[in-house]
């Protein structure tokens, strides 16, 4: 078994594994996974602390791929003047749950919703996710993990909790369609006293969404430059007023297939509404690769007290 | 951007449920930091006799820590957690100030005392809602002397109505009570359902946690004797007290009263809130 596969988190929620559920459009995401962010991780009291951490790695070097666990693992965590911890994470650190496989049915790395699983293993902290179902599920034949789309994805159940977000049994989402629901509960959490982010990190079309629906939500966004992408899009557009990289590669696709691009002029339309009106303390801007930058706009927030 | 608090800032939240539809946000009231005790409180309103809407006193006084003179003792036990309540208030139709003695108006009362109290109402929609200077208007019936209208008071609540147009019964909202209560059971919170006074709709709360608490001893009731009609009727029924061990009985009595709340778990030391 890959080495990965081994990785657990230091609070135990539950001794089966990572808890599993499923919830159709209409209903509430349970108390039982929502309650996750206060129940108190062993001995320490849970910290009222969550980070969704967005986007993608596509067109990233091998080596940023290699950096991105490491870049965000030491983020987490308050280092004294010779490096030494002095505070780790012990809120709720929350993504899009799902994990690439390799050759041997070993989960992969190289995606930023493998960062709870691995910040949970790091810290006493919680891993959840939300997914929209985007095909049929199956069950992998030689492992049993639960496959969630066409592609292969599986869920990371090195998580501590898994929410598979669906229209109802018979209907699969779209790539957005858990948007809602998790941006809904990051409001709720806000409401009820947490300190809430988003962390954004390359990324497509949902990704612009997702910040930009943050944004219009008041949950600051932290946005990592350099990432490439929408969230590079974003920050052109937030810090410099250049709109000319939002929605790019939707144009280009609408373009390449001779298609009207109106739809990426409306994205781009309604991205500028959301901006003019939001609350530009919201943002932090951090390079990537720079942990000890991505620790102080966490810090600046209210993590890592 | 303006830092300035303005007059609806500490507002309490208020969400609409129609149909079968959940509000997640009121949902995430559970998140607040509290401890994870919820108390459900029910009984009289506006059939109340006088003489037994006295006793809410008592009540009020246990949770928030008080004396009879209504101070309130720094290290005496005191309600935390979350409350769960019917999230009005009646007032009188010719003076709107002048407000009826029920049990809603209890666990508002005691807001400000426990700090560490999260007060939730859950309001059936039973009339067309209307708004006035004086409140958002639930329930209006033209031979009563009053108006129902939301609490002013509550941290946050939500309101049950089956669609736009139609009405919900007054079953509802201990329905959607107990829908909560048994989702916060699942996440090993502790639970007690305090039933001072009331009629037939309390009674059908009280009948339905107690059946529930011979599953689960997360259901557990405290009838308050000498509060009058249904918690007195099933609090001297020895034969259904013995079938039913999760119904416990206080006296309306403040001290009785105290000493029951703390031996359930419903009050405690300020520290251990």
């Amino acid at each position: 078994m890959s080495k990965e596969n081994t990785l657990r988190p230091r609070v135990q929620v539950d001794e089966r594994g990572c808890l599993l559920f499923v919830v159709s459009h209409g209903q509430a995401a349970p108390a039982a996974f929502t309650n996750l962010v206060t129940c108190d991780r062993g001995e320490l009291k849970a910290a009222r602390e969550v980070v969704r951490i967005a986007g993608g790695c596509k067109h990233f070097s091998q080596d940023l791929l290699d950096k991105l666990i490491p870049y965000f693992v030491d983020a987490f965590r308050l280092v004294d003047a010779d490096g030494k911890t002095t505070r780790e994470f012990r809120g709720t650190a929350f993504s899009g749950g799902t994990a690439n496989v390799d050759g041997e049915g070993g989960l992969k790395n190289d995606m930023v919703t493998n960062v709870p699983a691995h910040l949970a293993a790091a810290y006493p902290c919680i891993a959840m996710s939300t997914t929209p179902r985007t095909g049929d599920m199956a069950l992998e034949q030689k492992h049993g993990g639960l496959v969630v789309d066409l592609y292969g994805g599986r869920i990371d159940f090195r998580q501590q909790a898994a929410l598979v977000y669906q229209q109802d049994p018979a209907t699969v989402l779209d790539w957005d369609g858990d948007l809602a629901l998790y941006l809904t509960l990051m409001e709720g959490w806000q409401m009820a006293g947490f300190k809430t982010a988003i962390i954004a990190m390359n990324g497509g079309d949902v990704t612009r969404d997702e910040i930009y629906g943050a944004l219009k939500r008041r949950i600051p966004v932290i946005a990592v430059e350099g990432s490439l992408r929408e969230t590079d899009a974003f920050i052109a557009a937030f810090r410099d007023g250049d709109w000319s990289k939002t929605a790019s590669e939707m144009r280009e696709k609408l373009a390449g297939k001779k298609k009207d691009t109106k739809p990426a002029d409306d994205a781009v339309a309604a991205a500028k509404a959301v901006l003019e009106k939001a609350d530009r303390n919201l943002v932090s801007i951090v390079p990537i690769n720079d942990s000890k930058a991505l620790r102080e706009a966490l810090v600046s927030r209210g993590f890592l007290s | 951007m303006s830092s300035k608090k303005s007059f609806h800032d500490s507002a309490p939240s208020l969400f609409i449920q129609s149909g079968w539809d959940k509000s997640q946000l009121f949902g995430l009231n559970a998140s607040r930091d509290a401890r994870h005790f919820v108390l459900r409180g029910t009984g009289g309103c506006a059939l109340m006799e006088p003489e037994d809407s006295v006793g809410m006193r008592n009540l009020e006084l246990a949770l928030s820590g008080r004396d009879r003179a209504g101070r309130q003792w720094r290290k005496r036990k005191r309600f935390s957690g979350f409350c769960l309540f019917g999230g009005t208030r009646m007032v009188m139709k010719h003076d709107p100030k002048i407000i009826v003695p029920g049990i809603t108006e209890v666990f508002p009362a005691i807001q400000r005392f426990c700090p560490d109290a999260v007060t939730l109402g859950v309001i059936a929609k039973v009339g067309h809602m209307r708004y006035t200077e004086h409140g958002l208007v639930i329930h209006d019936e033209p031979d009563k002397p009053f108006v129902t209208i939301v609490h002013p008071t509550q941290t946050s609540s939500v309101i049950l109505q089956p669609s736009a147009d139609m009405q919900a019964s007054w079953d509802d909202e201990y329905q959607e009570c107990i829908r909560i209560c048994d989702a916060l059971r699942q996440s090993q919170w502790q639970g007690l359902l305090v039933a001072y006074n009331g009629g037939g709709v309390t009674e059908k709360e009280i009948l339905s946690w107690a059946k529930l608490g011979k599953m689960d001893p997360f259901w557990r009731v405290l009838l308050v004797r000498g509060s009058g009609r249904k918690p007195d009727e099933y609090a001297s029924d020895r034969e259904w007290l013995a079938e039913h061990p999760t119904v416990h009985v206080c006296e309306n009595d403040l001290d009785d009263m105290r000493a029951k709340l703390s031996e359930l778990g419903a009050i405690v030391d300020p520290e251990e809130a």
